[in-house]
């Protein structure tokens, strides 16, 4: 900026200037608590129905970037990331299905995303929190309900929504009318916390 | 038994080799058994994955039947090199010409559907549009079948195979009521020991 106008010295302060005060009242900036994910009590967790039969599955492998306070929530905000190809639901007709390239295409979007935008506060410790989940290139506004239980210097997360598998194309080629893999998908996150140094 | 013993010893031993050998018999019954299992299974599952209430069950006979046809596709591929390699017993005297070429044409045709049918079945489910992978019993992954699996518009493909796999297995299934019935034929009509050279235990050099 300052390079652009050469002839105005003062001009680059002034545009830094007015770029701290847009960041000052971006709510987009997080300042709230820090929280690490304690990974071996943590977990995400989805469930499902095949030709009728349920069963369940969890990925084994993600991080978090989470910034949480309660009494911050302008300043809170969680960013996700999921390695698809961990799907691990036990059985290997199902495991091996999930990365190829109807299903997640973890060889192309290897990866999940899921970021929030803001949180909503609905009492006794309950939230939502409205993000935004980005999987095989498709992002889709989503809207996670979630328990947040602090002390001390640790806490735990416990939320659940459900996904529509179709809104990111997943499984569209080969089951796009649900008739052998349920369309909704429910998703749980339980995840502990410990209060980042 | 003893008896047994005393006429291998004698000169008309070369009668021995009237029956098969014991892995010509052992490939015989285990294909036999997986084959009606094939049949039973298959005629099931192609209904009843389309009735709610089984298609969870339909589903993973369809797995089963996956693993024991390419089990078959194995045990073929060994009776093969085995009937290539051991002569069979010599078919019963009395039989007519014609008789021998209709036995000799049926086995051979029952030889190349036992590898044709688990052959299309394989092709069929690597051109399958759900792109399912085949877990051996649940053990180890079966791979695909290469171009058939990379193929750009799988569904026609995948159409045409399962037409030609259904429609071979049924003429397998009319193949094997014809051995059946051959069978039955020399063993009430001709008499002749044509059953037991099929069967272990007893009846050895029966004249």
């Amino acid at each position: 900026m300052i390079c652009k106008h050469p002839g105005r010295p003062w001009a680059g302060a002034v545009a830094v200037i007015a770029m701290l005060l847009a960041g000052a009242m971006n709510p987009a900036v997080a300042e709230a608590t820090k929280w690490n994910v304690k990974t071996a009590e943590s977990k995400i967790g989805f469930s499902a129905t095949h030709a009728g039969r349920a069963f369940d599955g969890e990925f084994k492998s993600w991080s978090a970037d989470i910034r949480f306070d309660p009494s911050d929530l302008e300043g809170s905000q969680a960013v996700v990331l999921v390695d698809l190809a961990s799907a691990f639901t036990g059985d290997q007709t199902y495991d091996k299905t999930l990365p190829t390239v109807d299903w997640f295409n973890t060889s192309k979007f290897a990866e999940g995303r899921f970021e929030t935008t803001g949180f909503q506060a609905k009492g006794d410790n309950q939230f939502t929190a409205a993000g935004t989940l980005t999987m095989r290139g498709i992002a889709v506004p989503v809207s996670l309900d979630f328990t947040f239980e602090a002390s001390g210097g640790t806490a735990q997360l416990q939320g659940r929504t459900t996904l529509k598998r179709l809104d990111y194309g997943i499984g569209k080629g080969s089951d796009s009318a649900g008739d052998w893999v349920a369309l909704d998908i429910p998703v749980t996150v339980s995840v502990a916390l410990e209060k980042a140094e | 038994m003893t008896i047994d013993t005393q006429k291998t010893a004698q000169p008309n031993a070369a009668v021995a080799h009237d029956r098969y050998s014991t892995v010509a018999m052992a490939l015989h019954w285990l294909i036999a058994i997986a084959v009606l299992a094939m049949f039973g299974t298959g005629l099931w599952m192609v209904e009843a994955i389309d009735v709610k209430e089984t298609r969870a069950d339909a589903f993973a006979v369809y797995q089963w039947h996956k693993s024991l046809g390419l089990s078959v596709l194995v045990l073929m591929a060994a009776r093969i090199i085995w009937r290539l390699t051991h002569r069979p017993p010599a078919l019963p005297m009395g039989m007519k010409p014609m008789e021998k070429l209709a036995a000799h044409s049926t086995h051979a045709a029952i030889y190349v559907l036992l590898v044709a049918v688990p052959l299309l079945g394989w092709a069929m489910v690597s051109a399958s549009v759900f792109g399912l992978p085949t877990i051996w019993f649940g053990l180890f992954e079966w791979p695909h079948l290469p171009v058939l699996s990379g193929l750009e518009n799988k569904k026609p493909v995948e159409d045409w195979l399962r037409l030609a796999h259904g429609w071979v297995a049924y003429v397998l299934i009319g193949l094997v009521v014809l051995h059946l019935a051959a069978v039955v034929k020399h063993t009430v009509i001709d008499r002749d020991d044509i059953l037991k050279r099929m069967l272990p235990g007893g009846g050895r050099n029966k004249d």
